[in-house]
């Protein structure tokens, strides 16, 4: 019976604690419109129970203005910027998913809507910049090929439902790859790669 | 119409790839996948790449006779592209191992200048049932670099 009110009397605690963080967050977000000029320091912590002290000490010093804590969940997070290129992408994949069987001969494949799906949604954790001079084309095969032409390198990337093929010719070397699992992962390391 | 074409194509000759749009030109950029081995309506997978020879008045009557399969899709144009650098493309690629990359004369009874771009990646002819890879991808892009002019229908 003692151990559940003591679990009660924690939970109360955290809940307090959460609520005057946030707090405490809000008022800082709007403060910080107005000192956006002045310096400001980023401290992480990896004990918690250390926070009350440390911002009982920061405070005690001379000409800091303002203390708050933020959680993990309040750092603004980086924002991907989806601009022209992946416009284009993303509509190109939707229109060759149209694509009806048969579309280049008899033997054309529909393409995988699979592929189509795992494209797009990868499209949506790449940054604008990687996708510059990229462009999507159908492979007959019912895969979707992505092509790059830039003024460094060239590259092809097959997207097939399950994998990546691809090759990059890049400082006079060639990379060639023919089974890389299709995952966001593998495709943006591939986008990085040529661009990088 | 294509009598004279002798039977060896020379180096000097260029050979045009029909294209359709928005399928494989894009934005300006002709598709590496353009450049494919079909298999035919009677089964037979080609272990070639069609093209067709000739000056630009023979071609523009020829290539009248290829259609969009698709609607949506268009007759744009067609692709050349020189001989003799698309047989240079298996020389200069040092990284593709064993490629030879050959435009041979293959008359038709309905295209008596069409002919055929024979790829050959470590001794073993690519033909339409060839698996996709990495390769090959390379030799599609490289055919596709080398379209320079392309003519409009």
């Amino acid at each position: 019976m003692g151990k559940s009110y003591e679990d009660f009397g924690k939970r109360q605690r955290k809940k307090q604690k959460n609520f005057a963080e946030s707090e405490i967050s809000c008022n800082f977000a709007q403060k910080v419109k107005n000192i956006s000029d002045m310096a400001q320091l980023l401290v992480t912590v990896s004990d918690n129970a250390q926070l009350p002290h440390l911002r009982t000490a920061i405070r005690q010093l001379r000409g800091v203005e303002q203390v708050a804590m933020l959680r993990k969940m309040d750092v603004p997070r980086k924002v991907l910027t989806q601009g022209k290129a992946h416009k284009e992408l993303l509509e190109r994949a939707e229109s060759l998913g149209k694509l009806a069987e048969g579309w280049d001969g008899s033997d054309s494949k529909a393409i995988a809507p699979q592929s189509i799906r795992k494209f797009k949604t990868a499209l949506g954790k790449v940054e604008e910049k990687l996708l510059q001079g990229w462009v999507l084309f159908p492979d007959a095969h019912g895969y979707l090929y992505l092509d790059y032409t830039g003024s460094n390198a060239v590259a092809g990337i097959t997207m097939t439902g399950e994998r990546l093929i691809y090759f990059f010719k890049k400082d006079g070397k060639t990379v060639k790859n023919d089974g890389a699992a299709f995952t966001t992962r593998n495709l943006l390391s591939i986008l990085e790669r040529v661009h990088g | 119409m294509a009598e004279h074409l002798p039977k060896i194509v020379g180096d000097e000759e260029r050979v045009a790839r029909v294209i359709f749009s928005p399928s494989y030109i894009y934005n300006g950029r002709v598709a590496p996948t353009a450049f494919r081995w079909d298999v035919l309506p009677s089964g037979d997978a080609e272990d070639y790449i069609s093209v067709l020879r000739g000056d630009a008045s023979e071609l523009d009557t020829e290539t009248r006779h290829f259609k969009a399969r698709v609607e949506g899709d268009e007759r744009y144009g067609y692709a050349l592209l020189g001989v003799g650098h698309i047989r240079e493309i298996g020389i200069d690629n040092h990284e593709i191992a064993e490629t030879k990359v050959d435009v041979l004369s293959l008359p038709s009874k309905h295209h008596p200048n069409h002919a055929g771009i024979v790829v050959d990646i470590a001794k073993e002819r690519v033909t339409a049932l060839t698996p996709v890879s990495s390769e090959i991808m390379i030799i599609q892009k490289e055919l596709a670099l080398q379209c320079s002019e392309i003519v409009r229908f």
